[in-house]
Parts: C-alpha cells; sequence; structure tokens
C-alpha cells in the first residue's frame, strides 16, 4: 500500500511561509500533479516527501508510515530532479545502478534490474556512456531510469520537461504517463505548465502562495473552478474576469458596469445570496462574435487591442468603453483588426460568478 | 583597434619577446654558468658560451655537495605532506561546504585567520614547541608544520570547489541513500577533480620551495632550497658549480610546472581573480 | 617569490566569505558527522598555528635567551619598536622595497598589459609560462642566479663595461655596497613580480567588455582617457588583489635576503623577517623575536583590512 498523505503541513523558510496547514491524500498508483505558479509552494510540498527539507508542523505519511523524521534514503521513494542531476562521472550504467549499490543489492539483481529498466525506456545503447555524451532527452530519461530502478513506493517528478524543448515536451509527456500507468507507482508530479497538469494528472492540485486551492480531476478543475485563482490559472488562453455589480430584480439577476449590462440566464444564477459586487469570468471559447438569433448575451461592444492567429483558431483581445477586457474566440478567417470595433456576445449557461471580496465561487442552483 | 599595422604588431610581438626574454635571463644564464669549469674565478660573463660543457659538475655537485641528501629530505617531507594535507583539505571543505554543525562559522573563520597569519609570528614559540616535542631536525617537523600552514588555504579551495556543484547532484546522493563518505568519494572528488589537482599542484610547490621553515627547523636534514642556501654558502665564488646546485634543485619544479602549467596558472589567477 | 598559498588569498580574507543558503537540521541527518570530517584539519591547525600565536603572544612580555630563565618586562620588547633603531629600519627598508615589489611592477604591468592586449598573441601560454617562471622556482634558486648577475664579472657588469658605463660599478660590488644593495634586492623584487602583474592584469584587461571603449570612444575619449575612464574601474578587482598580495609579501621578505645580502652590508637591507630570525636563532632575543612576530601580523592585519577598505570603497557598488 503506498498512499502519500500530507496531514496539515506547514513549511516555513525564516519569516516566511513557504506551505500553509497543506493537507492531501493521494491514492496508491495514483498520478497527481502539484501545480501553480513559482512562489506557491509545490516544489517545498515535493521536497518535504523526499525528506530534502524538514516540515515545520504536521505530518507526512508514505504507505501508512510516518516519514517526519526519516532520512530520505529510508523513505523508498525516488526522485527525478529538474536538471536531471546525473553524477557526471559515472556511465548510465553506474548512475543506474548507484541506489541500488548503496543498498547492498546482490550484483545481479542490479545488473537485472537495471537492463529491464534501460529496455523500458530504450536507453540500452547508452548503457556505457557518461552524461556529457548525451542529448537532453536522453539524459531526462536516464533520470527517470534512476528513479524506476528503485522500485520505490512512490516517484516524486520535479517540473522533468521544463528543460526540453517543445516538441520533446509534448512526446515525452505521453511516455512519461504511459510509463507510469504500466509501473502503476503513486506519483507526485510538480510543474508551473497547466497544460501538463490536465493531460497527465489523475487529479489536479491547483497551488498559490502555499495554499493548496483546490484538488480534483482535470476536468473539474477547469469546469468547477473554486475560485478566482483556479479559474483564472488554468485554461489558456486564461478566463476573461470583469467586476461588476449584480442587482436581483423580479427573480431575475441582472450585473451591470460602466454602461454595460447583462442580464443573467437561470443556468448561471447561483443558489443561495448573491453580493452586491461581484467577479464575472467567461472562457475565450464562449466569448463568440456576435449572431443575432443566437441566444447569446450580449451584444457587447468593444475595440480590438490585438489579434492572435494560430491556425485552427483565433483569439481577439478587446476592451470595452468602460475597461473591462475580453478574449474573444473566433474562425481564422474572421475579419477583425486591430482597433476597429466589434460586437461578441457571451454564450448562456458558461458564465462564472464569484463572491468579488472572498473570489470564491458562487455555487450555481 | 582592429585593423593594427604591421608595425603595431611587430612591435607587440617584440615586447612580450623582450619581457619573456628579461624574465628567464638569469635562469638561462645559470643554466649555461653551470656548465663552465669548475673553480673560483671563473665567473661566466653571461654573454658567451661555456668553453666546454662541463656536465661532471653536477656530479660534483651532487655527491661532494651534498644534494643527495637535501633531495631525500625534500623528497620524502613533500611525499608525505602532500597527500596528507591534500586529504585533510578535501576532508575539512567537504565538512564545510555540504554540512550544518554547531560552530561551523566559528571554525571556518578559524581557518580563515590562518590564511593572515604571517609564518614570523608564530615561528618563535614553534621552535620551542618543536623541540620540547624531540622533533628538532626531523622530517615531521617539516612536515607537520608544513601541513598545518597549508589546510587553511587547502580548506577554504576545496570547500568552494564542492560548493561549485549543484546541489541536486548531492540531493540525487541522499536520495540514492548515499551516505556523507560516499558522496564525498563517488561523487564530489570526481566532480572536483581538477580543483584537487591544482591544490596538490600548487602544495607540491609550497612544499619544495620552503626555506624558512627548513632553515629554522632542521641542521642535518637540509631540504634542497636550505642545502643550496648553505652550498652556496660553502662555494661562494665557485659560480659554476653553485649553478649547478641551483639548477639540480630547480629542476624538479621546473618540470612539474611545465606539466601542469595549467594548473598552476589556475590556481594562482583564478585564487587571484575570480569572486 | 614563492608561490605562497597564504598570501593568494589574503586579499579575499578580508571580504565576503561568500555563503550560499544554509539547510536547517534535514531528517534523517547525523548532526556530529561535520565535526569529525573537520576534526584532523583543525587540530593540526590548532595545535601549529593557534597554540603558538598565543603562545608568541606571552613570550614577547619577556627577556629570554633561550636557555636561561626568561625576565618578565611586560611592553618593553613593545617598545622596541620605537626605540631601538635596528627594528625600524627594517621596516623602513620593506617600505623602501615595496616600490619595487609592489608599485612598480603594478604600473609597469598594467602600462604592458594594456599596450599588449590590443593585439592577440598568438602562443599567448608559452610566453605566460616564460613570465610565471620568476615566481614558480624557488626563492633561493632565483636569488642565486641573480648573485650571479651582480657578481663581479657577472653579466651585468660585463654589459655595463661594454657600452662605456663601467664607472657606474661600484666598489664593493652591488650587494656590497651600503647605497646599492637594497635597491639591487628590488631589482630582484621587480624581475620576480612582474611577469605576474603583467599576466594578471593582460587577463583582466581581456575580460573589459569591448562595448565599454567603444561608448568611451563614442564620447570623444582619447587613449589617456580611455584608460582612467575604463581600463583602471575594469582593474580595480585584480588591483586590489595584487595590492594586497604583493604589499604582504614584501613585508614577509626573506629568503633573498638571506642568499643575497645576509641583511647587509651593516644593516643596510635587514627586514623584520630576517630581524625576527636573527634574534631567534643567533642572538638569543627570544622575547624580542616574539614580540615583533606579533606586530608584523597586526601590521597585516591592518595592512589587509586598509587595502580592501578602501578599494572596496572605491568600487562604490
Amino acid at each position: 500500500m503506498a498512499r502519500v498523505v500530507y496531514d496539515n503541513v506547514t513549511k516555513r523558510f525564516g519569516e516566511v511561509t513557504a506551505l500553509r496547514d497543506f493537507s492531501l491524500e493521494i491514492e496508491d498508483g495514483e498520478f497527481v500533479v502539484l501545480v501553480g505558479p513559482s512562489g506557491s509552494g509545490k516544489t517545498t510540498a515535493l521536497r518535504l516527501i523526499a525528506g530534502l527539507e524538514a516540515l515545520t508542523a504536521g505530518e507526512i505519511r508514505v504507505g501508512e508510515r510516518v516519514v517526519n523524521r526519516l532520512a530520505p534514503r529510508d523513505r523508498d521513494i525516488a526522485m527525478v530532479f529538474q536538471d536531471y542531476a546525473l553524477y557526471p562521472q559515472m556511465t548510465v550504467y553506474q548512475n543506474l545502478a548507484f541506489g541500488l549499490k548503496m543498498r547492498k543489492m546482490p550484483r545481479e539483481e542490479i545488473d537485472r534490474r537495471v537492463h529491464h529498466t534501460a529496455e523500458m525506456l530504450d536507453i540500452g545503447e547508452l548503457l556505457q556512456r557518461k552524461p556529457r555524451a548525451l542529448s537532453g532527452g536522453q539524459r531526462q530519461r536516464v533520470a527517470l531510469g534512476r528513479a524506476l530502478v528503485r522500485e520505490p513506493k512512490a516517484f516524486l517528478m520535479d517540473e522533468p520537461l521544463s528543460n526540453l524543448d517543445a516538441k520533446l515536451r509534448v512526446q515525452t509527456r505521453g511516455e512519461i504517463k504511459h510509463l507510469q500507468e504500466q509501473v502503476g507507482t503513486t506519483t507526485v508530479y510538480v510543474t508551473h505548465d497547466q497544460v501538463e497538469a490536465m493531460t497527465m494528472g489523475d487529479r489536479v492540485a491547483v497551488m498559490s502562495e502555499g495554499v493548496l486551492e483546490q484538488i480534483g480531476d482535470p476536468r473539474t478543475v477547469y469546469e468547477r473552478p473554486a475560485n478566482v485563482f483556479v479559474a483564472g490559472f488554468i485554461g489558456s488562453p486564461s478566463m476573461s474576469f470583469s467586476t461588476m455589480n449584480a442587482e436581483r430584480r423580479n427573480g431575475s439577476l441582472t450585473l451591470s458596469r460602466e454602461g454595460l449590462t447583462l442580464k443573467v440566464d437561470e443556468r448561471d444564477m447561483p443558489a443561495s445570496g448573491v453580493p452586491h459586487e461581484v467577479i464575472v469570468g467567461v472562457r475565450p471559447e464562449h466569448t463568440v462574435l456576435w449572431r443575432d438569433g443566437a441566444g447569446l448575451i450580449g451584444p457587447i461592444e468593444g475595440r480590438v487591442g490585438y489579434v492572435e492567429m494560430l491556425g485552427r483558431e483565433m483569439f481577439i483581445g478587446v476592451s470595452t468603453p468602460g475597461d473591462l477586457r475580453f478574449t474573444v474566440h473566433a474562425a481564422p478567417d474572421a475579419a477583425v483588426r486591430t482597433g476597429e470595433t466589434v460586437r461578441f456576445g457571451l454564450e448562456p449557461g458558461s458564465l462564472y460568478l464569484f463572491d468579488a471580496e472572498t473570489e470564491r465561487a458562487l455555487t450555481r442552483a | 583597434m582592429n585593423t593594427a599595422s604591421r608595425a603595431q604588431v611587430a612591435f607587440n610581438y617584440f615586447l612580450i619577446i623582450l619581457c619573456s626574454a628579461v624574465a628567464v635571463y638569469p635562469l638561462v644564464g645559470i643554466l649555461l654558468a653551470s656548465l663552465y669549469p669548475s673553480g673560483a674565478g671563473n665567473a661566466p660573463s653571461g654573454f658567451a658560451l661555456p668553453p666546454t660543457f662541463e656536465w661532471h659538475n653536477y656530479v660534483t655537485a651532487w655527491q661532494q655537495g651534498g644534494f643527495s641528501g637535501y633531495f631525500r629530505t625534500s623528497v620524502i617531507v613533500a611525499a608525505v605532506m602532500v597527500p596528507a594535507s591534500v586529504l585533510l583539505s578535501i576532508l575539512g571543505g567537504f565538512a564545510f561546504a555540504t554540512m550544518q554543525f554547531r560552530g561551523s562559522k566559528v571554525i571556518f573563520y578559524l581557518f580563515i585567520l590562518g590564511l593572515i597569519i604571517p609564518t614570523e609570528a608564530t615561528i618563535v614559540p614553534l621552535y620551542y614547541d618543536v623541540r620540547a616535542m624531540g622533533l628538532l631536525d626531523t622530517y615531521w617537523a617539516l612536515i607537520l608544520l608544513e601541513v598545518s600552514g597549508e589546510v587553511a588555504f587547502g580548506i577554504f579551495w576545496m570547500r568552494a570547489a564542492f560548493m561549485s556543484a549543484p546541489r541536486s547532484l548531492l540531493e540525487a546522493a541522499r536520495i540514492d541513500g548515499a551516505s556523507s563518505w560516499k558522496t564525498l568519494w563517488r561523487i564530489l572528488v570526481p566532480f572536483a577533480r581538477p580543483a584537487i589537482l591544482t591544490l596538490t599542484v600548487l602544495t607540491f610547490a609550497d612544499s619544495w620551495n620552503e626555506f624558512f621553515l627548513a632553515l629554522v627547523f632542521t641542521v642535518n636534514h637540509l631540504t634542497a632550497p636550505a642545502g643550496l642556501a648553505s652550498f652556496s654558502g660553502r662555494y661562494t665564488t665557485n659560480i659554476a658549480l653553485v649553478s649547478a646546485g641551483a639548477v639540480i634543485v630547480a629542476l624538479p619544479i621546473l618540470v612539474v610546472f611545465i606539466i601542469f602549467q595549467r594548473e598552476f596558472l589556475r590556481g594562482m589567477l583564478t585564487g587571484a581573480v575570480k569572486g | 617569490m614563492d608561490v605562497s598559498s597564504r598570501g593568494r588569498l589574503v586579499s579575499r580574507a578580508g571580504g565576503a566569505v561568500g555563503s550560499r543558503r544554509r539547510p536547517e537540521r534535514l531528517p534523517g541527518e547525523a548532526r556530529r558527522i561535520g565535526y569529525l570530517y573537520v576534526a584532523p584539519a583543525f587540530i593540526l591547525y590548532a595545535a601549529f598555528n593557534l597554540v603558538p600565536l598565543a603562545q608568541g603572544v606571552n613570550l614577547s612580555f619577556y627577556n629570554w635567551d633561550g636557555v636561561t630563565p626568561g625576565i618578565w618586562v611586560g611592553l618593553a620588547n613593545y617598545q622596541e619598536f620605537f626605540t631601538d633603531p635596528a627594528i625600524r629600519s627594517g621596516y623602513v627598508h620593506v617600505l623602501q622595497l615595496m616600490v619595487f615589489y609592489s608599485f612598480l611592477p603594478i604600473v609597469l604591468g598594467m602600462f604592458l598589459a594594456v599596450v599588449l592586449s590590443r593585439i592577440r598573441i598568438h602562443g599567448l601560454t608559452f610566453f605566460r609560462m616564460l613570465l610565471f617562471l620568476p615566481l614558480v622556482i624557488t626563492d633561493v634558486v632565483t636569488a642565486v642566479a641573480w648573485t650571479w648577475v651582480y657578481d663581479v664579472d657577472g653579466p651585468l657588469n660585463t654589459a655595463l663595461k661594454a657600452v662605456g658605463l663601467g664607472h657606474f660599478i661600484p666598489s664593493q660590488g652591488w650587494l656590497g655596497s651600503f647605497n646599492t644593495a637594497l635597491p639591487a634586492v628590488g631589482v630582484f623584487g621587480l624581475w620576480g613580480q612582474f611577469g605576474f602583474c603583467l599576466i594578471l592584469f593582460l587577463a583582466g584587461v581581456m575580460k573589459i567588455p569591448a562595448s565599454l571603449y567603444e561608448a568611451a570612444r563614442v564620447d570623444g575619449a582619447n587613449a589617456i582617457r580611455e584608460f582612467f575612464a575604463v581600463t583602471l574601474p575594469g582593474l580595480r578587482y585584480e588591483l586590489q588583489v595584487v595590492l594586497v598580495l604583493s604589499v604582504i609579501g614584501t613585508l614577509g621578505t626573506f629568503d633573498e635576503i638571506y642568499v643575497l645580502t645576509y641583511g647587509g652590508p651593516g644593516t643596510a637591507t635587514t627586514v623584520p623577517a630576517y630581524i625576527i630570525w636573527r634574534r631567534l636563532a643567533q642572538t638569543g632575543q627570544v622575547g624580542s623575536a616574539a614580540a615583533l612576530g606579533i606586530v608584523l601580523m597586526l601590521i597585516v592585519f591592518v595592512v589587509t583590512f586598509a587595502i580592501n577598505r578602501v578599494m572596496e570603497r572605491g568600487a562604490g557598488e
């Protein structure tokens, strides 16, 4: 049984609190991604499992064993570092074998495991080479191999893909996920890239400034963000936010700001009370150029600030006279130019409402 | 600056050749002088080749001058002192670079102090201490004193070298289960090989060139430099013979320097230049 | 000039000790083990450096001939610093030597480095090797070489006679005449230090980005202005290092004095280290020698500190 559990973990570095009351239960065999901007505490959280830092308060359990006081070598975990940390003077074989040698494993067993892992990662021909003779992608695999060969209770990965070029990154993403499914080891994966998080994680833990903002599977985190931060962090291009005044009238909800008035659809109505000021969020894919009779909320008029042509689609950055910003999704052949005025609307049922003060999501009816 | 005239280039080469020649001249001079016929009053003028090449001056100096004995001392002292000093520096530098223990800062500053304390400040009490230990005029006196003098620099140097290793390398080793000893010898030392080589070469040079200590603490077991000084004093007027002795003493360090030029330069310039 | 390891880092000892973020107590880490690694070096170091230092301070308060029991004299040995002309002249001599060992090599080295840096020099490695030789070869050897150079029938005199300047040759020889002995030692020092300064400054000048010079030229600076505005500030660090190294090194001059002049003629070339040796090993003034050693150390401290302070303040960063 190899669950990894954070139980109210706090970590302070002097005056700075890097991790605050962090609680998370990772199931056996699960692939959990800790994602967030720099300073969010995700790397700290990972290093606490590894034992590379000592926690200030709380407990960490690996496979039902409290590991707070244990040295990294006794925690039965393996780690893949961002810069790979391969031993430069050793061959690939020796790099892979090192951890096993330190544990006094018999030579035949080491040999068997190293070759098996090398085969899994397709680095069999590289075994006699030294790290400096390897490409970035190859080094990354050796780093992975070093963790695999140990057959630990949990894999810890610290942004292993960030030093690869974009194309290699996408390819390796899939390979890592596939490997993990094959091997079935619990994995905690840290990244700042939300695309990585969404494509790889069984569950995604969104973190910000030492706090766990939301934990859930990718779909939930995307479709039901718990607060403004998660809503804005997940999804690219990110959600457009506008602070507006809310008014309940005759059972319907009207949002207004600087001359712009939106009537909120039933589907978007919050279940309980609505504060006076709300933050309205809408994703670009639900913000489209105005078509009469399409049942859109609007029309909203604004000036085009920029146009992003992505080949398959186009994103238009618009600002209203009241200085509200929106990102509008359009077909690649849309005739829109910077400086022009466009009219667009919001798809009903796609609005997210957040309390302007607490920034928490207002739950739907 | 980019388009230099031929004259400028020629002038530059002339300058540097001139400077190098001046630097080397006295040494080349005594090399030639050593080949002159031995005996008083035969001072080579420095601008003419010797009439005959009296190679046997070297044999004379070696045997009569007692250089075989001087060399034995220098070699024995260096052979023990250099590995010991480098080893202790590696151990100490490793601890300061990777470990946290109470008072480490204080101890480290004490070592730094050693970099500034001149030998002259401790030589007087040291003489009587060594005498009291019964180690006067022994190899051990020189070995112990030289090692204790070198470790301050050595620890500083190795600490810097180890600290330049990426932190993740050490962390990977910890996770892999390596003890501190294994981490040091299997990972950090291979990583810092160039720095260790430089330290070894510099330490050897310091040991071989050490004169003051030998003069104070030895009488019958003189090192090569001290032996040369004594020899020079005994045969002042026999320039050829004294020169032969000087060349003999210069040879080992010269050879080491030529082979390990890069390390020497790195050690002397980086230690001085890089922050 | 020995490859003094101590001198090499004295310049940095005054400055930052360079720390990186220290981890707190890590889980599972044996806390005491650091002591074990440091112990061998520290024990040796303490036994032969720190303890003797304390002993030296103690000794300095006594009048002792090394044989009979010593007599407590308090600060008398230190007062000699002001009263004994022999001690004073020792320091005057090193001050004079500093012109040759420190000032001249720096000026010459810097000037030549600037001139030479303009052209790419092929085979620089070879020249570097030659220029470093005086510093790397044992001092005693190079000093012996220079006794030959200064010899009555040696190359210097031969050359002077050849160009008709033979009447300048002093009657007692260069190293034996009161007026020329110290400068003669000085020239030896200049010869030894110069190569190092040249190479060091050359490397330093190469590091100055060309864009700075271009900017200066656009601003209308001529060669001299360029030097003071760009080159000199760019060499600040090297200058600081060489200053400390050479000044401290000169304060501790011994080997060449012993070989070239024995402090003579008379006391024309005595230096503090030599005086200390004589008082310890020959004249039985052990307490005085100890005191002189302590004073020398204090002077080294002060000088290092002062140079670092001045240079760093000048940097103003």
